[in-house]
């Protein structure tokens, strides 16, 4: 019951993104086509989940003087592994992605998790919490890029949508600002449904 | 015994085993994983190559000689000297200082020889490069297929260069004109003959980059390049017969 | 070196071009005062690791630098951000034993400095550009300087207008974030005009 609660509980209600306002710094930037923005997506779920195990299992022998740098070797080491994974095996996303999979180290979210959680808990539960928490990103990074790819470049996966229907890009979309509006917009949505997060 | 976990002996010890083991792995996995990477490199250069050629079907190796420019004349490469121009290719750097030995790729297929140049210039924002296919036609050179590629260009404006459909507008263009001056270009306002392209709306400064990057990489074989048209008009005059039966032909066209 | 000033400070702004170091800079732009402390640290920072990573890469990560034919540059993120933690630790043990005055009005934003984007986003995007814009500890100094002071540059003023938009009716579920974001995308759209300038 409570696994399911902390794997639910990041990806609508308590999102890392939209919520915490974490990890929006790397990952805007990917979102202008839909297959760059899930593959980042992934990684990052990658990441999270893997680190939180790893320091979850690590925990109770860490020394605390060296806690945030042991952090930052595991995170980055397993950032690193993805790297060379996708260099090697999906070479054209990792051009499109280039630096940001390097900033993947210091997104808020990956640090933030395991601070947060998988220094107090047991590493099947830090697991899921950091999956559930990757995937809230994921699904924010998949919606931004979502609107930007189809009205910006009129398709979705690179295949046509919009325009066989006669519509003209909107080239708009395709710049950064445009990226921070659509997250404005969606903290909007959501805020209108859970009014408990509005601020006074 | 309790181990006192902020002792220093205790961190000295954890940070060598943690740093034996990190180390491994990623060594391993770098060495291990290498080969595909640098695959990886090595076959997209290619696959840019064949697509500006035109025949994206065919397979590099198969069908195109490798060679260097000398002093204006073409030398195949040996087998082993083949890495070294995919290396160069690598380097924009030193592709863009390159003045002899120039890398050139060639392709016979149905009796027509075309040329692959490599490009480097610079865009608005960073470089762009890419590889441009020439052909003799009718004593000119003209451009037959052209890609694109760029660091970091304004998406939907100068990023349009990477487009088939931009790359579309360079075919058939020629590259000198009636003087002999390299005439091929982006024009703003669109294109006026058959030397111009039209120039991206909004994207003027990549467009003069482009234009930049074709006049500084092609004119380094320009040598070799009017060399090659030379011939070609020799041909044409030592065909005695067929020169003075066009000559009637025009005379006769005149007279009508 | 002008040319990447002002590229670094204007056109390829930080925040306004890459998004980089926007945890902080939504959590920290509430008052211009805090702003500009944090803003003056991560500048600090920046301009002493993006040449310390620099001299890194060319002496020890680049291929065939340290020994020849070893390529090291998978190590480039860990040592990066080792280097980056490691200087953000000295600084903040410096400040606190010699200054504890500034260490009272900085010191809390220094732990936050590590994880920082803009920070190690700097040092990437100095590594990419090594060979084409930045040929020397000079002009990775400069590329520091800039980026440093367009990230802060960029949250004095978001700083500024959110103490402004407090007294405004702003719709409820719009409050904070949501309307922090979507300044920031309109901010970022004045800043492309930038963009135009001819260097």
């Amino acid at each position: 019951m409570k696994l399911s609660k902390n794997f639910t509980n990041p990806l609508a209600a308590n999102n890392p993104v939209i919520v915490q306002i974490l990890g929006i710094c790397s990952a805007l930037a990917v979102t202008v086509k839909l297959e760059p923005a899930l593959v980042m997506g992934l990684s990052v779920t990658f990441v999270t989940a893997f680190s939180n195990l790893v320091m979850s299992l690590l925990r109770n022998g860490l020394p605390s003087r060296i806690r945030i740098i042991v952090q930052l070797v595991v995170i980055a080491t397993l950032v690193i592994v993805v790297d060379q994974f996708l260099r090697a095996y999906m070479y054209d996303v990792s051009k499109q992605l280039s630096v940001y999979v390097g900033l993947i180290i210091t997104n808020c979210i990956v640090m933030g998790r395991v601070e947060a959680f998988a220094l107090g808990n047991k590493p099947w539960d830090s697991f899921v919490d950091g999956l559930a928490n990757g995937l809230g990103y994921a699904f924010i990074l998949v919606l931004v890029a979502f609107f930007r790819e189809l009205f910006g470049s009129g398709t979705l996966f690179g295949f046509d949508v919009l325009a066989r229907f006669g519509y003209t890009n909107n080239a708009l979309m395709l710049f950064p600002p445009m990226a921070l509006i659509i997250i404005g917009c969606i903290i909007w949505v959501h805020r209108s449904i859970n009014k408990d997060l509005q601020e006074k | 015994m309790a181990i006192n976990k902020n002792s220093n002996l205790y961190i000295i010890i954890y940070t060598i085993v943690m740093v034996v083991i990190v180390g491994a792995l990623l060594a391993f996995l770098a060495t291990s994983l290498k080969p595909q990477q640098e695959a990886n490199v090595l076959n997209e250069q290619k696959v840019s190559i064949m697509k500006a050629f035109g025949e994206a079907e065919l397979n590099f190796d198969d069908v195109v000689t490798m060679g260097r420019i000398t002093d204006g004349q073409f030398v195949a490469v040996e087998e082993g000297d083949v890495a070294a121009i995919f290396a160069l290719l690598g380097n924009r750097k030193a592709l863009a200082e390159a003045e002899n030995e120039l890398p050139i790729f060639q392709l016979d297929k149905d009796g027509v020889t075309k040329y692959v140049l490599p490009i480097v210039g610079k865009g608005l924002w960073g470089d762009i490069w890419g590889y441009v296919a020439l052909q003799q036609v009718e004593g000119n050179i003209v451009i037959t297929g052209i890609v694109m590629d760029h660091a970091g260009e304004t998406p939907g404006l100068g990023a349009e260069i990477a487009t088939e459909g931009v790359q579309k507008l360079f075919e058939g263009k020629k590259l000198y004109d009636a003087e002999g001056q390299f005439a091929v270009r982006m024009q703003k306002g669109g294109a006026q003959n058959e030397y111009q392209v039209d120039a991206i709306t909004g994207g003027t400064k990549t467009s003069d980059g482009v234009n930049a990057m074709l006049a500084t990489s092609i004119g380094k074989y320009e040598s070799f390049l009017r060399g090659a048209e030379a011939e070609v008009e020799a041909d044409t005059e030592c065909c005695g017969e067929c020169c003075a039966e066009e000559a009637n032909v025009e005379l006769n066209n005149e007279e009508e | 070196m002008l040319n990447l000033f002002i590229n670094s400070v204007f056109i390829e702004n930080m925040v306004f071009a890459y998004f980089f170091g926007m945890c902080s800079y939504i959590a920290v732009s509430k008052s211009v005062k805090t702003a500009l402390g944090l803003g003056a640290a991560v500048t600090f920072v920046e301009v002493m690791t993006v040449p310390l990573n620099y001299l890194l890469d060319q002496y020890v990560l680049k291929d065939g630098a340290l020994v020849e034919g070893v390529d090291l540059s998978f190590l480039s993120f860990i040592l990066f951000i080792a280097v980056i933690a490691a200087f953000v630790q000295l600084v903040e043990m410096i400040v606190e034993k010699f200054a504890p005055a500034l260490y009272n009005q900085l010191g809390i934003f220094l732990p936050l400095i590590a994880v920082n984007c803009a920070i190690m986003g700097g040092s990437l995007f100095m590594q990419q550009m090594v060979g084409t814009e930045i040929n020397s500890v000079g002009d990775s100094i400069v590329y520091g300087l800039g980026s440093g002071i367009g990230w802060w540059l960029a949250i004095v003023m978001m700083a500024a207008i959110r103490e402004k938009i407090e007294y405004s009716h702003v719709p409820a579920a719009m409050k904070g974030p949501g309307i922090a974001f979507i300044i920031t995308g309109l901010m970022g759209m004045a800043f492309m005009i930038f963009s135009g300038i001819q260097l």
